[in-house]
């Protein structure tokens, strides 16, 4: 009987003893960092590594220049960089939304891009101190579902949607970066005080609160809420990804210069303390090239920032129909007052 | 003998004040050992008050006590209390039925009842979502979380079952009490301070998670806190939020420490002598069946569902695909950081589970305290500490292995604690005083009987911490080392980009890798019995 014991003790061991050596094959298997690399360019990106990777692959091919690419949220990157302090790894910050940049800008982490970068996009895309620059723009659109709502009944502007006809039909999502963004740039067109009026009537509006847009499009599908306020691109990467007639939802976009039509930028930027300056404005160049700026219309559906290029299969409501964003956008754009007024609504 | 030894050097010490005693009957390199530990598990702590008192005292009273996070205080505490209370009655009501029932397929459900633990949040919300939007709000972050952690009060409740005293039952059946008040009676009180541990680690996970209540739309503190991160610049009100999270905590832990204490009196009343027989078998009678179906509906719901609505993306999206270098890539990597992480924490743990198992002292009981800290903050607050403090103390380790298998320790070292402590206490400790007499030292005697003895218990850690740090996300994110993607940070970048099919396969890895130290656990507990079973036999 005490043989018997002795034998069952094996099975316990050996289920151990593969859990002990799993890791050990893993090791083999696991890949080599390449953080240490003294000689490649440090990007964080705040941009999903399957939207961009092909581009980076594209310029390690043309120019030689070794890139270590770290992915995350664009706002958590952000945290990271304002935690590192100077001694960020991070040559480069690219990021989905330009507030975090100037956040670090006011700690004095960011590089002043050369004139040469500057002269490459149109004023609308960049900040004065020439700190950013933007890459690519997406349009902020009404979602809503076609089942449930006519297009004739849809709001026409921001403000409408302080109507009591909308009271818990919306859905928007206060933590996520691009609304603060849109609002941003809200600010800079109605001024503060416009904006915190609007803020404070869509949350006595009693708004549905989502996470992020993705999250806001499910509920619009399954009729959660009526309308939600959502990047466009992702209508039509849904479709890419489930075909059309899955695809239970439409978009709307407010054109006539509201609030509602500023496009939300994309941006780049160079740290200060980057042994690599030149190298990083190659690589910003690569990403406002022809090749770079098609990609951005093409795969990733979203507005380029240099003039004459036009996407090849999207059929997009034009930038200018939209309204351009207000030159104003950088100044405004402290993200600290943005959320205190978020706060302030009990929005956040 | 050894009693009479025992006074001499008891009256020996009376002399002198009675903290002195208290503190010299600690052993000293257990002592060093523990409090280096904690001294690691506190630099988040230090982290997040410097950065709550960054805009000076006034701030931080006037961000505690807003309109606002009374408000969010309030509703976490809600949830906190009701999952908790859920996960108690199903984590028990699982424990008894693996252990001392004749449920059909004993062992195997013993297997499964642990896999819950394995399914992210993510998933599981996502899954409940697709099919019932109106699920969202407190109903829906109640239904997931519960399902995903009542495992954490099961696990320790049925080492407590399997290594508890029969002897006391058996005195309470004689007695002419039934099987039902014997259950209420003496085994629910013997099972109290494993109970009471689980519920500690179920309610601190509930206080620090993240994704379930962000897709469920239900907002707690930690939505808070992640709110204000993502507003990145604003560090300072989520820091303060994050220290009245660690005060709940606190308030959480002396309140475990009460129940646990009650009724660690009371289980000390061994009829025995410290050798437990193996449990009598409950026949379940006409409940069997009905009491089966319940399991595989509890499994359905943890488990079956989830996993079904993941294939289902895997079928209907056109993103699906096997990438199958990444696929391996980024499972080893996966397998690499969580045994590393788990191996570091049940290390770690080791120095505080003996004490607060073997020596009772004020000071084992603040560092067992101070171990569960990581535990109750959100991850990306303990992400961000080590970013802070790894960068300046050990750029060499900055965004290298090291440093994040040091954040999942210390994350997840309350799961190790638990489990080795639960481990520990089972064994008879006079084995151990048998191995001091025959003059072995205290190092010698910890390597050679305490940690073969608790070898259950440290099985079960090393899972417990395993099956967290796979799917674990924000610090991940913050810490891994550049360009080294996980099974949890493919299915991140997919689902954000709308890809679910794509994202498929990397979920489903992720519960397959996690089956393993499931499996683990499971034969841990399962191989107890046996030997019992063997030594009894070969006794008569």
């Amino acid at each position: 009987m005490a043989k018997v014991a002795v034998e069952k003790k094996w099975t316990l061991s050996s289920a151990c003893a593969a859990m002990i050596s799993l890791p050990a094959l893993a090791a083999c298997g696991a890949t080599a960092t390449q953080g240490d690399d003294d000689d490649a360019l440090t990007v964080y990106s705040g941009r999903s590594e399957g939207n961009v990777e092909e581009l980076f692959e594209q310029f390690e091919e043309d120019t030689g220049i070794e890139l270590d690419v770290r992915y995350g949220d664009s706002a958590e990157l952000t945290s990271q960089i304002l935690e590192e302090g100077e001694a960020t790894p991070a040559d480069v910050y690219f990021t989905l939304e330009v507030g975090g940049i100037n956040a670090l800008n006011d700690q004095g982490y960011i590089a002043t891009l050369p004139d040469h970068i500057l002269e490459m996009v149109p004023e609308s895309f960049q900040v004065p101190d020439g700190s950013w620059v933007g890459t690519a723009a997406r349009a902020r659109v009404i979602g809503y579902n076609p089942e449930n709502i006519s297009v004739d009944d849809l709001p026409e502007s921001a403000y409408e949607l302080t109507e009591p006809e909308w009271e818990g039909r919306l859905g928007i999502a206060p933590s996520n970066s691009s609304f603060q963004a849109f609002l941003s740039g809200f600010r800079a067109l109605e001024g503060d005080e416009a904006t915190q009026q609007w803020l404070n009537d869509i949350a006595a509006n009693d708004p549905e609160i989502f996470d992020n847009n993705r999250a806001i499009i499910e509920g619009i599908e399954q009729g959660v809420v009526d309308v939600g306020l959502v990047n466009h691109y992702y209508h039509i990467r849904q479709i890419e990804e489930d075909g059309e007639e899955n695809v239970d939802w439409d978009t709307h976009y407010v054109t006539g210069g509201d609030p509602i039509g500023i496009p939300v930028i994309a941006g780049i930027s160079v740290l200060e303390g980057s042994q690599m300056q030149e190298e990083a404005h190659e690589l910003i160049e690569f990403l406002l090239s022809e090749e770079a700026q098609q990609y951005f219309a093409d795969e990733t559906h979203e507005y380029p920032v240099v003039d004459g290029i036009e996407s090849q299969h999207d059929e997009l409501v034009p930038l200018g129909e939209l309204g351009t964003p207000p030159v104003e956008l950088a100044e405004v754009a402290d993200m600290e007052r943005t959320l205190e007024m978020l706060r302030d609504a009990g929005l956040l | 003998m050894f009693q009479l030894a025992n006074r001499d050097v008891r009256t020996e010490r009376r002399r002198l004040p009675r903290w002195v005693n208290r503190f010299r009957r600690l052993p000293l390199l257990l002592t060093a050992a523990g409090l280096a530990v904690a001294a690691i598990v506190l630099v988040p702590l230090y982290h997040l008050i410097l950065r709550a008192f960054e805009r000076g005292p006034g701030y931080v009273l006037e961000m505690a006590f807003s309109e606002r996070n009374a408000e969010l205080l309030w509703r976490t505490g809600v949830l906190a209390v009701t999952v908790t209370a859920s996960c108690l009655v199903i984590g028990v009501a699982c424990a008894w039925l693996i252990t001392r029932s004749d449920i059909p397929f004993r062992r195997t459900l013993g297997v499964l009842f642990t896999l819950p633990l394995a399914v992210p949040s993510l998933v599981a919300g996502s899954a409940w979502l697709s099919v019932w939007p109106g699920i969202a709000g407190f109903g829906g972050v109640f239904l997931v979380l519960t399902l995903g952690s009542y495992p954490f009060v099961m696990l320790p409740v049925m080492a407590a079952l399997r290594s508890g005293d029969i002897a006391t039952e058996e005195a309470a059946r004689s007695l002419g009490k039934g099987p039902v008040r014997t259950f209420f009676l003496v085994t629910v009180r013997g099972v109290r301070p494993a109970a009471a541990a689980g519920s500690l680690l179920t309610m601190l996970y509930v206080l620090g998670d993240f994704a379930a209540p962000s897709l469920m739309r239900y907002e707690t503190f930690t939505i808070g806190i992640f709110a204000s991160y993502r507003g990145a610049f604003d560090r300072t009100p989520a820091a303060i939020f994050g220290c009245v999270l660690v005060l709940v905590a606190a308030i959480i832990m002396i309140m475990e420490r009460r129940a646990r204490g009650k009724a660690a009196r009371f289980g000390q009343i061994r009829v025995g002598k410290g050798v437990s027989s193996r449990p009598p078998v409950v026949p379940l009678g006409r409940a069997k069946w009905p009491a089966f179906i319940g399991s595989l509906g509890l499994l359905g719901g943890a488990i079956g569902f989830p996993v079904g609505i993941v294939i289902q993306w895997f079928i209907s999206g056109s993103s699906r695909g096997f990438d199958m270098e990444r696929i391996v890539e980024t499972t080893a990597n996966t397998l690499w950081f969580s045994a590393g992480g788990a191996l570091l924490a049940v290390v770690m743990a080791f120095p505080i589970a003996v004490l607060a198992a073997r020596h009772d002292s004020t000071l084992s009981r603040s560092l067992e305290s101070v171990s569960y800290l990581g535990h109750a903050l959100p991850a990306i607050t303990i992400g961000l500490a080590f970013v802070f403090v790894g960068i300046r103390v050990v750029p060499g380790w900055y965004q290298q292995t090291p440093l994040l298998v040091l954040a999942y320790a210390v994350l997840f070292l309350p799961l190790a604690v638990v489990a080795v402590r639960a481990g520990i206490a089972a064994a008879p400790a006079s084995l151990e005083e048998v191995s001091r007499s025959l003059g072995k030292n205290g190092i010698i005697t910890h390597l050679r009987v305490t940690i073969p003895l608790a070898i259950p218990g440290v099985a079960a850690g090393v899972a417990l911490v395993f099956l967290s740090a796979a799917k674990e996300l924000p610090a991940t994110l913050l810490l891994r080392p550049t360009g080294a993607n996980t099974l949890t940070t493919e299915m991140w970048t997919l689902t954000n980009r709308m890809m679910f099919a794509a994202s498929a396969p990397y979920a489903l890895l992720l519960l397959l890798v996690s089956a393993i130290p499931a499996l683990v656990m499971g034969l841990a507990v399962i191989e107890r019995k046996k030997k019992r079973e063997g030594k009894q036999k070969w006794q008569m």
